[in-house]
């Protein structure tokens, strides 16, 4: 090692300087901006064997089923986030949300009427949530029009360990 | 046209001192901002389902794959207080004579509809999956998950209708 005047000595912070900016890249690549349609607060069911998710899919409703508990009644029951929506609303009962879906198919029918498109939902329900309420808003999509219904899985290795 | 050129100096080169340090607070700053918030987002996948094709309908529509087909494996399922697998019953005909108890262990109904699956003509046939309201939808996933490895293709997830 070189020995130099106390006075004159300067460290090389290029080096460091590359290797900064080389982690910024990576952590800004990885990173995960909001994504609205993607409720982190549900917790997603795991599956053995799933399909891998269809990216050409463009026309898509996102249904956010999460579980809550009733403030006066101190049950169980569910909310639900449907996306994409003029607004996000938390929809407690399944007739609200019948209607808003038969109102978003209304509003994109137009457009797709040409192309014979229906939406597709992707159906992102949480882990404990009960059957009946999942199958109502199945049941609810089905009413309102919809034939494509997707459940999201989380596939196994990569399950949420919360 | 030929004016006085100016004559160049042939001396110590000019060394441009590039102030690094700001840049590496910056750096730093921006890298410790993107640590914070990495998370690793779980691998998303899919079950597709097709609901039938019709308008309204009436309120307890069910969502099947094919309504207008015979099932020919039934599985019911119920559940327990606690959102658990109460109890599993197999059916491989319409007689509920031929109903198989098979008890509340799922690996238990995989095994039975994989070796359904393999014999001759079972293989792709419809699958009635009717589970119990209060079910954990993760169990739900898991049957459906379960049903679709062993084989069959097409399964139909309903409600278990309660007995009155």
């Amino acid at each position: 090692m070189t020995t130099a005047s106390a006075g004159n000595w300067k460290p090389n912070l290029t080096p460091m300087l590359d290797m900064v900016l080389q982690m910024v890249m990576f952590f800004m690549l990885c990173a995960n901006f909001a994504q609205e349609e993607l409720s982190e607060k549900v917790r997603l069911p795991v599956a053995v064997e799933a399909k891998s998710l269809d990216k050409n899919a463009d026309r898509v409703i996102f249904i956010n089923m999460i579980v809550t508990t009733d403030e006066k009644t101190k049950r169980r029951t569910w909310n639900a986030l449907i996306q994409p929506d003029v607004e996000t609303n938390a929809l407690r009962v399944q007739r609200n949300m019948e209607n808003r879906l038969t109102l978003y198919r209304a509003g994109l029918r137009d457009r797709d009427r040409a192309q014979g498109k229906t939406p597709l939902v992707i159906l992102r329900a949480d882990k404990d949530c009960e059957w009946k309420w999942v199958y109502d808003v199945m049941a609810a999509c089905k009413r309102a029009g919809y034939r494509d219904v997707q459940l999201r899985v989380t596939v196994v290795g990569h399950a949420d360990k919360s | 046209m030929f004016g006085k050129r100016k004559k160049r100096r042939f001396g110590r080169p000019i060394e441009p001192d590039l102030p690094i340090t700001p840049m590496l607070d910056m750096s730093f700053q921006l890298l410790f901002y993107f640590i914070v918030t990495f998370r690793v987002t779980p691998t998303e996948a899919q079950i597709p389902l097709s609901l039938p094709n019709e308008q309204g309908g009436p309120s307890a529509a069910i969502p099947s794959i094919l309504d207008d087909e015979p099932e020919e494996v039934i599985v019911q399922v119920t559940a327990t207080d606690a959102g658990g697998i109460g109890a599993i019953t197999l059916r491989t005909g319409r007689a509920v004579a031929d109903a198989e108890k098979l008890g509340a262990d799922a690996h238990v109904l995989f095994t039975r509809l994989q070796s359904l699956a393999k014999s001759a003509g079972q293989k792709g046939s419809k699958l009635r999956l009717e589970m119990g309201d209060t079910l954990n939808y993760q169990y739900v996933i898991v049957l459906i998950d379960d049903a679709r490895r062993a084989g069959f293709e097409r399964v139909s997830p309903v409600l278990l209708k309660q007995k009155p």
